[in-house]
């Protein structure tokens, strides 16, 4: 990130590279479709090559990272909420635009516990498991999985205590573990 | 001796994570052991909650796209082209000046507009009136004398001027 700082192109396109997979992991588990995880990745790495001249490396470039891409994410799914409310708003109007949402995997599976989930389906449920924690636990928890940062550190990306990670941490897996659970043997 | 299944507090619960992330420190983390290995109910939550924690990883990891840093790194460099193209710093520093100027001007130019436009109005009775005050205070005595020849003789000539400053009648 100095390099990049001092205005060195190529170690830009380096340091893309390097994260971008973990970026766009982070976005398309918390948005659930690869292209949205990659322009909001995108707009992560352009806001970094914007504020390089303002960098300077008190704390860890990932923790930096990561707490634009938080940001991000918390707007896009913020915007992503407004127009759902939008939409609904302006669908209530008739009764033929009434419909009943498809069921999710998860409540699909749970009308049959005794089928064995695949891979897809599981990773869907666990999809809905994330859903149903709120951003800053949702983030935490991925960050704490995927990225193995410390409590410290996701502390600092959050801009929260340590010890608030930690409560916020205890109660998203407890969330997750009361909504995970029937499947646990699949 | 320990209930084998007494329930669990709730910072047992929330030091249980912290213990399976590692982030308790070395006194907590015996006290974490200990209970463990005396309480049924602690072991099983401790159990729940690492198997719940491995479900995660069947989460698809997602690559980026073969063109995803290329275009990414283009973007960027196109953003800093557009933004050299720009004008410089100084030409909207001059830019700001040069309209605040020009607002200057106009609000000069529309004060001096109303004052010709106030003066180009032809004057009122009440105006005209107060205009020829001296004149219509001493109207009556200028009835009498009848001829404005008369007057303006008497005004340009010496005599009266002194006679009128001795006797303190400045007007006309």
């Amino acid at each position: 990130m100095l390099r990049v700082r001092e205005g060195d192109e190529e170690a830009f396109g380096e340091l893309v590279e390097a994260y971008q997979d973990r970026v766009i992991s982070i976005f398309a588990t918390i948005l659930g479709s690869q292209d949205a995880a990659e322009d909001l990745a995108q707009e992560t790495f352009l806001r970094v090559y914007r504020a390089r001249h303002a960098y300077e490396p008190q704390a860890k470039f990932s923790t930096w990272l990561f707490r634009i891409a938080n940001n991000l994410a918390s707007n896009s799914r913020r915007s992503k909420m407004r127009r759902k409310e939008v939409q609904f708003g302006t669908g209530e109007s008739g009764p033929q635009s009434m419909r009943i949402p498809e069921k999710s995997v998860a409540e699909k599976s749970a009308l049959m516990p005794a089928r064995q989930l695949d891979r897809t389906e599981l990773a869907s449920v666990i999809r809905d498991a994330l859903e149903n924690l709120n951003d800053r636990q949702r983030i935490a928890v991925l960050l704490n999985k995927f990225e193995e940062m410390s409590y410290a550190d996701i502390a600092e990306t959050l801009e929260l205590s340590p010890s608030a990670v930690k409560s916020l941490l205890s109660r998203a897996r407890e969330n997750l573990r009361e909504h995970l659970e029937n499947y646990l043997q699949t | 001796m320990v209930d084998k299944l007494a329930r669990l507090t709730a910072e047992q619960r929330s030091n249980f994570v912290a213990y399976l992330d590692g982030e308790l420190n070395e006194e907590d983390a015996q006290r974490i052991e200990q209970l463990l290995a005396q309480n049924e109910v602690a072991r099983h939550d401790m159990e729940s909650l690492a198997s719940t924690w491995e479900m995660l990883d069947t989460l698809p990891r997602v690559k980026a796209s073969e063109e995803f840093a290329q275009n990414t790194v283009a973007t960027a460099k196109m953003a800093d082209t557009q933004r050299e193209w720009t004008e410089p710093e100084w030409m909207t520093e001059a830019r700001r000046i040069g309209v605040r100027a020009i607002g200057w001007v106009l609000v000069m130019a529309c004060g001096l507009g109303g004052y010709l436009l106030a003066r180009s109005v032809p004057p009122t009775t009440t105006d005209a009136m107060i205009e020829n005050y001296p004149l219509l205070k001493n109207f009556d005595s200028y009835e009498e004398v009848g001829s404005i020849e008369f007057l303006q003789k008497l005004q340009s000539n010496p005599e009266w001027q002194r006679r009128r400053v001795e006797f303190g009648q400045g007007g006309r």
